[in-house]
């Protein structure tokens, strides 16, 4: 592996380890400036360029945040770095936490690592959901109706899944074995616990990724026996089919 | 002190338009300016651990600290700190598994996640309570009960208090044990809502809903209240009140009562609300706070009380119609909290009007009623069933109340009728949340909000005239001291005072005249060094009291008038009751003249 290779494997593991990757320059004495608690590696970084961070905190080009370096010997004040981080305290200000560095000659290539980075991330989560799958169908929801839990024991919760089951009609079958016909139990609850969960209705046409009996989520004595699909990313549109034979 | 009532978004999250709703608060009882609170607000770095809200201005500002497992965000949670250890519990449900955790973290202002005490699968809504005590030579225990509905108990009898008599500082499990607090049948498990009320004195109160059929929705139900005397340290812990009815463990307060499980009341779900909270200057008297009914729209609130440790009860001291999520506390002065969020249906559309109403009396006069908020039932792009959250919280620190709610967070000064600040964007003028840029809109949602109501206004200035008689031998060279809020103040200024004819006027505090305003180590005739109050001015009595210099030494008062001004800038007005012109004062006539 050459060294640029290895270079690049390097910034790309620290930037999978981070929610925050940002280009700029330690400043400042965190102890003046920070609404948190700070440690003697505790300091100040003005950001210069956001790489990378959540959308929800806005652009925080130009803005101050406390990083607590891994170890603050080694910083030069004022020389421009890249900063992998991890955010643990949002107030006034955001404290992060140090991942790792970078020379800003690596910036170049950040965006170009990022983006590897973020389809790689994606198609392993996906990959993994086809992993646990029993069954991978294409079809379409042709009447949805509550599960029937007569005879069976349930536990009342705030949190019951108040399960459905949706009656398909498969047009496919990329993974796994089974007739032309499948019900599939949902979640009709939107607690907490089973807000993200897909909910399906007549008509609904797209990928199904299926567990039998699964053991993963709500409540183990709430769980019912049966085909289910629970997870945020166990329904995919049809968009996604090529990608996901090439996955299986 | 005014009341405070702050959004507890952060500034850095602006753009935040999540549904943080289900707030629950903790103070710590050793540092008062340390707080810990929950919601349902996830990590915005999604890291896969939740975030806690912290302030260690007493409630002032916000900010998160990301500490709780199991998921960017959590399910339930509830947190308390110990009385004197410092040490933060909490009680979570994980969202990636479902598991209920016990927690524990020594600083809950440092960055890492908390100690899992306990994990447990099949568990609902846990609920902790915690408090230090003494266990001796110089050993302090940290006590901890987690109410949670434990599916994993036998014969169906759910109610359970997991409970730690020292959880601070041994690994894990920590000497966490399940106790059973249900020992009746129930119609295959109890409500999800147990609740623990510690008192300083060992006495721990439970109380839960069993639930006697839960075929179909109405369900019915017994609430019932369980006592422990000590700690429940002993062999069957939560045994010692008993029914006469059946001789079981556990007081039946109400019967047959119809809970509308999974109704609506306006967008919120309803169904499991209890709360109960014990005298902390009285073990033996309890508040418990139920909802009940068979729909939405005549769910009602009861709150009752026991005088005798749980034994009798009364009837109801406040029924409160469309009403959900109560919220009890106590103060070391005696004073009943009562938390309820409201919904009104005036011709503009649904409203929650959250309550607090503070009874000095046991109810038996109406209560004072704050209104910290009145918001629409509007929730934003939530969609769920659980907008507002199965509970609020109302807790009491020494003489004060603190609480958290959450509603609609449209920034408008008619939303609340007791002011609010925020710490994210925000421009009132306009009724809009504002981005972290300071411009951009941001849509409504739901957000959890603090107030600390403090009880009684503080004292910032008193302020007394004193006319001495004009006849002769009025004046005096004795000393005159001011009795009041129960404590004196020596009414002395440079020069001489108490002539004969003349009008003194002696100033304490803000603008002070006195001899010694702020004395040696800030002690000497300052109300500011004893946090005087409003409440110790109503309760005590006001007075002159004067010291002659011997026994001949008579003083005659034609004229008092007492102002005193709070920090809220009312002045309250007292006078002496003068007949005939002026009164005197001496060894032989009387040293106290009462104002009113």
């Amino acid at each position: 592996m050459s060294n640029g290779q290895r270079r690049f494997l390097e910034v790309a593991t620290l930037a999978n380890e981070s929610k925050f990757i940002l280009r700029g320059s330690i400043n400042k004495n965190a102890s003046k400036v920070f609404d948190g608690p700070i440690t003697d590696n505790t300091v100040i970084l003005r950001i210069n360029q956001v790489i990378k961070a959540p959308e929800v905190l806005g652009n925080l080009g130009g803005k101050d945040v406390a990083i607590e370096l891994k170890n603050s010997n080694s910083i030069n004040t004022n020389s421009e770095q890249i900063f992998f981080a991890n955010a643990w305290w949002y107030g006034k200000q955001i404290g992060l936490l140090e991942v790792g560095r970078a020379a800003t000659k690596d910036s170049d290539d950040m965006h170009k690592v990022i983006n590897e980075m973020e389809k790689k991330n994606a198609d392993q989560a996906l990959e993994k959901r086809l992993d646990l799958a029993d069954l991978v169908i294409t079809g379409k929801v042709l009447e949805t109706r509550p599960v029937s839990m007569k005879g069976e024991r349930k536990i009342i919760s705030e949190h019951s899944a108040l399960w459905w089951e949706a009656l398909i009609q498969v047009d496919s079958v990329e993974k796994g074995q089974h007739e032309d016909k499948i019900l599939i139990k949902f979640p009709s609850s939107m607690d907490e616990i089973w807000i993200d969960a897909p909910k399906f209705k007549p008509g609904d046409i797209g990928i199904w990724i299926v567990q039998k009996d699964q053991r993963e989520k709500g409540l183990p004595l709430d769980r019912i026996p049966g085909y289910s699909s629970l997870d945020r990313l166990d329904f995919q549109s049809m968009d996604e089919l090529d990608r996901i034979q090439e996955l299986i | 002190m005014a009341i405070l009532v702050i959004n507890m978004i952060p500034n850095s999250l602006s753009n935040e338009t999540n549904r943080d709703s289900e707030p629950n608060l903790s103070v710590n009882p050793s540092n008062p300016l340390q707080l810990a609170a929950s919601a349902f607000t996830p990590d915005p770095g999604a890291s896969g651990s939740g975030p806690i809200f912290v302030s260690t201005d007493g409630g002032n500002t916000w900010s998160l600290n990301v500490v709780l497992p199991g998921g960017n965000r959590t399910v339930d949670v509830t947190l308390r700190f110990a009385t004197s250890s410092n040490v933060l519990y909490s009680g979570i449900m994980r969202l990636d598994n479902t598991n209920m955790d016990i927690l524990r973290k020594a600083n809950f202002l440092a960055p890492g996640n908390m100690d899992i005490l306990v994990d447990r699968a099949n568990e609902d809504q846990p609920y902790v309570e915690a408090a230090t005590t003494d266990g001796g030579a110089g050993v302090q225990n940290d006590r901890v009960y987690v109410g949670h509905n434990d599916f994993n108990a036998p014969a169906s009898m759910t109610a359970t208090a997991e409970a730690s008599l020292n959880a601070a500082t041994v690994p894990p499990p920590a000497n966490f044990t399940p106790d059973r607090l249900e020992v009746r049948t129930t119609c295959g498990q109890d409500g999800p809502s147990i609740r623990p009320a510690i008192h300083a004195n060992g006495t721990i109160y439970g109380a839960f809903f069993r639930w006697t059929s839960c075929g179909s929705a109405p369900f019915t139900a017994d609430v019932v209240v369980v006592r422990d005397d000590n700690w429940g340290s002993g062999s069957t812990p939560f045994t010692a009140l008993v029914d006469p009815s059946d001789g079981n463990s556990g007081k039946l307060v109400a019967t047959g009562v119809s809970i509308p499980w999974m109704s609506q009341l306006g967008t919120q779900r309803i169904g499991s609300q209890l709360a109960v909270a014990v005298d902390p200057t009285d073990s033996q008297k309890v508040y418990l706070a139920w909802a009940d009914g068979t729909s939405g729209s005549n769910y009602t609130i009861h709150l009752r009380r026991s005088i005798d440790k749980g034994v009798t009860w009364s009837g109801d001291l406040r029924t409160i119609v469309s009403a959900t999520n109560p919220g009890l506390a106590v103060s070391i002065r005696g004073a009943v909290g009562f938390l309820y969020q409201k919904l009104t249906s005036p011709s503009s559309g649904d409203r929650w009007e959250t309550h607090l109403e503070r009874s000095y009396d046991g109810f038996v006069n109406p209560p004072t009623d704050l209104i910290l908020a009145n918001v629409p039932d509007n929730n934003g792009s939530y969609g769920g069933q659980n907008p507002i959250g199965d509970y609020a919280c109302l807790i009491s620190l020494g003489k004060d109340f603190y609480g958290t709610f959450a509603g609609n967070n449209t920034p408008n000064n008619a939303n609340f009728p007791n002011n609010v600040l925020y710490q994210r964007n925000a421009n009132f003028m306009t009724n809009t949340l504002l981005g972290t840029d300071g411009v951009t809109p941001v849509a409504a949602s739901i957000d959890p909000f603090f107030f600390k109501v403090p009880d009684g206004n503080i004292i910032t200035k008193i302020e007394i005239d004193i006319e001495t008689g004009n006849i002769q031998g009025a004046g005096t060279n004795g000393r005159v001291y001011l009795g009041i809020c129960g404590r004196e103040f020596r009414l002395d200024k440079p020069g001489d005072q108490f002539r004969v004819g003349i009008s003194d006027n002696f100033i304490i505090g803000l603008g002070s005249n006195i001899e010694n305003p702020n004395g040696v180590n800030d002690i000497i005739n300052s109300p500011n060094s004893y946090e005087i109050d409003t409440y110790l001015l109503n309760i005590f009595p006001k007075y002159i009291r004067f010291e002659p210099q011997d026994n001949d030494d008579n003083w005659n008062v034609s004229r008092v008038e007492l102002r005193v001004t709070d920090d809220t800038n009312i002045v309250h007005k007292f006078d002496a009751l003068i007949s005939n012109g002026s009164i005197w004062l001496g060894e032989n006539s009387g040293l106290l003249l009462g104002l009113s």
